[in-house]
């Protein structure tokens, strides 16, 4: 076993006019190498777990629990040892491209700024090796781009930059929070050539933070599906998409184009006041009073993960 | 950044009499026909070989208008960039670092602009009679309190978006990130506030100076129009004395003034969506 990220019992709570639960007792693993995707709707507390990973909540968030990095307690670091640790270790890509680029710097300026800022080379040296990234991205005539601004360049262009930008340094762990976003089909398939390339050549293990599963089943080894602030699922993905066993999970798949778009009915519970027993109880088509009282472990059955009292 | 072609006919105006004054301001010796300490007959007319006559110790007027633009262009100049810097920096870091940075560079920007400017220089004037580049300190000191302001809420909305928050990512240290993520973001709004410190404080220079209250030898048109005050320009009505430089300030104020407003018109197409 060679963890490169560990998380455990992760909570995180905001102190706002009501205390809101965004995350409840989270534990994972990454390995060298090793993608995981964390999938789930909108609300469900993935995107938080990314910014609790790169120390990017606002201060009325309170974190518990543990996240060790190539044995460091993140949250326990100071803000000049995290800085040192961003970009060169640990990097993170956003959502949304366009804005993770500044309007008024070149492609190449900004690709080649990691080097620069981090003292590891000067600035003609490194934006030779960001035209070098570049170029492997399948951008045949580097020189072209370099010079461009990111109004110039399309969505897709500009996600493939960033990706550039911010793993120029090979961290051994990048985080992609919702990298195909927003993106057309084929621009897609370039987002996610692009990450399955950079896990093969560098041996980099990459959270990957979608709630795109032909994305996630794609790209991962293993999947964990969150639902209101929980891990309800964790599974190899081969096995995960063959034998979905938590309802929710199944009721996902069930709502996918492909197997005939059926939703799941209800909305998903607020995090203020999550109901009592399961979260999933009051949508769940199986559930009976048990459920409604007792809250369910994430224990593992027949290669699953899985928090469910009918799956056990 | 600024499309020459399309500014308007105030736009070439105002470069056009910048230019002229700036001309003037390096190159004095080439266009003044004499050296300005040198001296003629005093109260001579316009027609007597002296393009504006001479004044009362028999200097010649156009020259030493012509050597006055160096100095009141220095004083409005070095003044707003001294006004910019320490505006920048402050706008800056209350607007990046927020909390209590944010509290105590505030509450002293509110605290200096409530002070009022121009008694308060006016009672350092008389204690330090200052010179130039006192003056230059003066008012570079007690004008910067807008520009911080208007930089910081400029960065509070700047640091939010994602280039900033990237940037922190990739472990970019606060320095490096307000000087070349946030500074080239918000220099748009900067450059008019700029420009405007500097007509304000040439302004409150000729203000000052023809109070009596700047350094007398400065030669600056300020102290042109004081002696003319005081030593009977206005009393025989040489208007050649007295006119010229109150021309050469309005004239030189407006023209930084409108070359403000065009940056100022031209970079609402570039601001950040």
């Amino acid at each position: 076993m060679n963890m490169v990220l560990e998380v455990s019992n992760l909570s995180v709570l905001f102190h706002g006019s009501e205390l809101t639960h965004a995350v409840h007792e989270v534990s994972f693993g990454i390995e060298k190498g090793e993608v995981l995707a964390l999938v789930g709707e909108t609300g469900c507390g993935k995107s938080v777990i990314a910014h609790a990973i790169m120390s990017l909540l606002p201060s009325e968030a309170e974190v518990r629990g543990e996240i060790m990095f190539r044995s460091r307690d993140l949250l326990r670091l100071s803000e000049k040892e995290l800085s040192a640790i961003r970009g060169r270790e640990l990097a993170i890509v956003f959502q949304n491209p366009s804005l993770a680029l500044n309007p008024v710097h070149t492609i190449g300026r900004q690709v080649a700024e990691p080097f620069a800022v981090h003292r590891i080379m000067g600035r003609k040296e490194a934006s030779g090796r960001a035209a070098r990234a570049l170029e492997r991205m399948g951008f045949s005539s580097s020189e072209d781009y370099m010079g461009m601004y990111p109004s110039q360049c399309s969505g897709g262009m500009n996600q493939r930059f960033v990706i550039a930008a911010s793993t120029i340094l090979n961290p051994p762990l990048v985080i992609a929070d919702e990298p195909t976003k927003g993106l057309d089909s084929s621009l897609v398939d370039g987002v996610c050539n692009e990450l399955q390339r950079l896990v093969h050549e560098n041996n980099t293990s990459l959270l990957l933070i979608t709630h795109d599963l032909a994305v996630a089943r794609r790209l991962s080894d293993r999947i964990a599906v969150m639902y209101s602030g929980e891990i309800i699922e964790m599974a190899d993905t081969e096995a995960f998409f063959e034998n979905p066993l938590h309802p929710y999970s199944r009721g996902l798949l069930m709502s996918l184009p492909e197997n005939g778009f059926v939703p799941i009915p209800g909305t998903s519970p607020s995090p203020v006041s999550p109901p009592p027993g399961c979260r999933f109880q009051p949508r769940c088509t199986e559930g009976n009073r048990e459920c409604a009282e007792r809250h369910p472990d994430l224990l593992f059955t027949r290669d699953h993960y899985v928090r469910c009292f009918f799956c056990h | 950044m600024i499309h020459f072609e399309r500014q308007g006919l105030l736009w070439y105006s105002g470069i056009f009499l910048l230019g002229i004054f700036i001309v003037m301001a390096i190159f004095p010796s080439q266009i003044a026909p004499y050296d300005p300490g040198e001296r003629f007959m005093p109260y001579e007319e316009p027609e007597s070989g002296h393009l504006l006559g001479t004044n009362d110790i028999g200097n010649d007027i156009f020259s030493e208008l012509v050597s006055g633009a160096r100095i009141s262009l220095i004083i409005g100049f070095a003044s707003a960039i001294l006004t910019t810097i320490i505006g920048l920096a402050i706008g800056l870091t209350a607007g990046y670092f927020r909390g209590l940075a944010d509290e105590v560079l505030m509450g002293l920007t509110d605290v200096v602009l409530i002070i009022p400017k121009i008694p308060l220089i006016i009672v350092l004037a008389a204690f330090l009679r200052p010179g130039l580049w006192l003056l230059v300190l003066v008012l570079g000191v007690f004008s910067w309190e807008s520009i911080a302001r208007v930089v910081r809420s400029k960065t509070l909305q700047v640091r939010e978006m994602g280039f900033v928050k990237s940037a922190e990512c990739m472990g970019f240290g606060s320095l490096h990130i307000m000087i070349s993520e946030i500074i080239p973001n918000i220099i748009y709004v900067v450059t008019p506030k700029f420009m405007l410190a500097t007509a304000a404080a040439m302004i409150s220079e000729a203000s000052l100076s023809f109070l009596g209250l700047g350094d007398p030898s400065m030669g600056s048109w300020g102290n042109m129009l004081s002696f003319a005050f005081s030593r009977g320009g206005f009393v025989r009505d040489m208007w050649w004395w007295y006119l010229p430089p109150g021309l050469c300030i309005t004239l030189c104020v407006i023209s930084i003034t409108v070359i403000g407003f065009a940056f100022e018109g031209e970079d609402e197409g570039v601001r950040i969506e």
